[in-house]
């Protein structure tokens, strides 16, 4: 029996010393393998699902941009036309110019300052901070010349001198000033605006909203 | 060359050792009277002297040995059992637990299944069990090994001839025929009876051709014959067979008449017909053929002796002579049985023990070989895997574009365009809809040059713009209000005016002419600032901060 009972125990000791020789192979080189490969697997799925985003967002930006391509033209043009009505004096430095440059003498220019107070609202409807003129008077002119050059006084005043509404106008014959001569007295409100920066006029909670 | 494998059969009488090869031979010597008892009763150096000595002469040395032996204790046995029984070793260990009368946890035992019926119903499963002493067994294989053969098969030589007639027996009952097979052994006999493939009867027989020469060599031994009467009674036998009635037989310058060998052989004749009458009446009472007898064995080569069954039995008897060895022909009958797939062995315990130790330390080392093997393709693949991973990796993080949040932010970028939004709203707000007041009066110094004369335009803004004209047109003889009228038409047809209201005229004599003084109201169309009717794409921009 002894003989049996050594053998049975050098089986026993063998398949200790496998076993671990086996614990030993499955921590030092399988378990590493696997990690890897399920490390590798993992780093897949992540840069397919960064492939799928970052495709859908170059889409969504290349609408994106055109877009705002399209409203900084409108922010240019905005900015452009503001120029000349951003205080009373560049409003007189516009008329003088214009009125030099049509022959016609403005014999009264009378700016006042208004107030805009209109609230605007969102396309969407949520409250966000009203957009203000930076610049908002009235300004009362009494101006003689030749009809032809009032008409073309109006039309460049209405165009050059940010954004005009035209309140009042009164034409009459003026023979001292030619056959065609006539008297203008023209009374406009000028707005000078400037796109606002987008955290001065939205919070961050209207802007999360809308998002969503 | 000393053989590998040798075939060595251990009987009552004798041992015989065949082995093959180039110098194939076989080499036989008898026991001695009292050999074989003190064989079994514990004088196990006889055996291994014995033995050594045949394998000496044999010229052997080492190698296995399948020894088909008989001992005292041995038991064998043909157990049938339904073919649907599935756990078909224990049914048979438990029919070989009633038949031995030793306990079979501790000896060593075997069963094997041997044949099942082609044909017939119910179908049944034929086992060949057999068992032995744990002590006989180890005496044995003990004598063997101690002999100089490297490893024993021990099996009972009574199971590889009863394995060996079963499958003769159902082969030769094929087509529909009852076959009774008689293996007429050198010590022991069998007899099967088989119908169309199906195997009805299995009966052993404890004596064979030994048993013939045993009776005849008393009979020439009687008679004055001094040579041992053995010899002279198988050569007698084996040579010139069963003597007809009045036969005188010369052996030598002896001369036996049949009268004196027919009476000495008969009786073990007799009973072996009747073994053979009763197998047939037990197990082929229902045919109404007759049954074929192949006689096999040693007793197949007895001459006359299928004619003299044939006259006794009323039957066809053949005689299954392809086995020529009469001394060696149960030895030759159990190799084939063990060729045709016989395998049944019995081992000590001790053994046993051992093997299976050793089997499960090949497990273990064959199963970690594999085990490690089978690891390392694993991790190999694995590897493999995750490297063919990485181009993949590599490819779509190429394929994906960067995105600079610093060029464009899709939050920003959306409340930059809203912000660009609000103040167009804005704009439209503080200024609105308004009227082209300079083409306006473009527009009416046209419509007014051949009718009328415009002596004032007061023009006031806002969203319901209006202007109202004040002036004088000189009154036609015959229609005074005609140039009004056409005033107002031309008025009317400006696409800058909604409606024209006339307010009132008066006529009046200037200059010598009859004058038409005239008021109107003009309600101005109008028109949106261009820079308030933003484009369909700055109007619909998606806000949305989801990047």
């Amino acid at each position: 029996m002894k003989p049996q009972n050594s053998s049975q125990r050098d089986v026993l000791a063998h398949a200790v010393v496998v076993g671990g020789v086996f614990f030993g192979c499955a921590s030092f080189f399988i378990a590493p393998a696997m990690q890897k490969r399920a490390d590798t697997r993992a780093e897949l799925v992540a840069v397919s699902s960064q492939l799928s985003e970052s495709e859908a967002l170059s889409k969504r930006s290349d609408a994106l941009l055109s877009t705002l391509n399209n409203a900084q033209q409108y922010e240019q043009a905005i900015l452009d036309r503001s120029a000349a009505a951003s205080d009373e004096l560049s409003l007189y430095e516009a008329y003088r110019s214009i009125s030099s440059d049509l022959g016609i003498e403005i014999v009264r220019f009378d700016p006042r300052s208004i107030a805009s107070t209109v609230p605007t609202r969102s396309r969407r409807g949520e409250e966000s901070k009203a957009v203000s003129p930076e610049f908002a008077a009235s300004v009362r002119i009494d101006a003689s010349g030749p009809l032809p050059a009032i008409i073309e006084l109006i039309d460049r005043i209405s165009t050059e001198a940010g954004f005009v509404r035209v309140r009042s106008a009164r034409i009459t014959p003026n023979d001292e000033v030619g056959d065609d001569g006539v008297t203008l007295s023209l009374e406009c409100e000028h707005y000078g605006f400037r796109v606002p920066d987008p955290s001065e006029l939205f919070t961050e909670d209207a802007a999360d909203g809308e998002g969503a | 060359m000393a053989p590998t494998q040798t075939t060595i059969e251990l009987s009552a009488t004798r041992i015989a050792v065949q082995w093959p090869g180039r110098g194939a031979g076989s080499l036989l010597r008898p026991f001695k009277p009292g050999e074989w008892e003190r064989i079994w009763s514990g004088d196990s150096d006889l055996l291994t002297q014995t033995v050594r000595s045949l394998l000496s002469d044999a010229g052997i040395e080492g190698g296995r040995a399948t020894v088909f032996y008989q001992s005292p204790t041995m038991v064998c046995g043909l157990f049938s059992c339904p073919a649907q029984v599935r756990d078909v070793t224990s049914a048979a260990r438990m029919a070989l637990t009633d038949i031995a009368t030793m306990d079979l946890t501790i000896n060593p035992w075997c069963v094997q299944p041997l044949a099942r019926d082609r044909n017939g119903e119910p179908r049944r499963r034929h086992v060949a069990m057999t068992a032995d002493t744990d002590e006989s067994v180890s005496r044995l294989t003990d004598a063997f090994l101690n002999a100089g053969l490297a490893g024993v098969d021990a099996v009972p030589m009574e199971t590889a001839l009863t394995a060996g007639t079963v499958d003769h027996a159902l082969n030769a009952s094929a087509k529909g025929r009852s076959i009774v097979s008689v293996h007429f052994g050198q010590t022991r006999s069998v007899i099967i009876a088989a119908h169309d493939q199906r195997l009805l009867l299995a009966r052993p027989v404890d004596f064979g051709t030994d048993r013939l020469i045993e009776a005849l060599s008393h009979s020439t031994h009687r008679m004055g014959e001094s040579s041992p009467g053995e010899d002279l009674a198988q050569s007698l036998l084996f040579g010139h067979g069963l003597p007809t009635p009045g036969q005188t037989i010369e052996i030598g310058s002896q001369s036996l008449q049949a009268a004196d060998i027919l009476p000495a052989i008969q009786p073990v004749l007799q009973r072996m017909l009747v073994e053979i009458r009763q197998s047939v009446r037990f197990g082929l009472s229902d045919l109404s053929e007759n049954p074929i007898v192949l006689i096999c064995g040693s007793g197949a080569n007895i001459p006359r002796l299928p004619e003299a069954f044939a006259t006794e039995l009323g039957f066809e008897c053949i005689a299954d002579q392809t086995v020529t060895s009469v001394e060696l022909s149960d030895l030759i009958h159990a190799q084939e049985a063990m060729q045709n797939g016989l395998r049944v062995r019995l081992i000590p315990r001790r053994d046993a023990a051992a093997g299976s130790v050793r089997s499960l330390r090949n497990a273990l080392y064959a199963g970690s070989a594999a085990a490690l093997v089978f690891g390392a393709g694993h991790t190999a693949m694995v590897m493999q895997q995750a490297e063919q991973l990485r181009p993949q990796v590599d490819a779509i993080r190429a394929q994906t574009p960067p995105v600079s949040a610093g060029i464009l932010e899709p939050v920003e970028a959306a409340n930059r365009v809203r912000a660009v939004r609000a103040t167009i709203e804005a704009i439209d707000t503080n200024v609105g809809e308004r009227s082209d007041i300079a083409s306006l009066l473009q527009e009416l110094c046209v419509l007014t040059a051949e009718t009328a004369i415009l002596t004032d335009i007061e023009f006031s803004g806002g969203r319901d713009a209006e202007c109202r004209l004040r002036g004088y047109t000189r009154a036609e003889a015959d229609d005074p209000g005609s140039s009004v009228r056409l005033l107002i038409d031309n008025l009317r047809s400006s696409p800058l005016i909604e409606t024209v209201r006339l307010e009132g005229t008066q006529t009046s004599v200037l200059d010598d002419h009859e004058t038409q003084y005239f008021s109107a109201v003009l309600k101005l169309r109008s028109v949106p600032h261009p820079i308030t009717r933003p484009s369909a794409t700055v109007a619909s921009v998606p806000v949305e901060s989801q990047p």
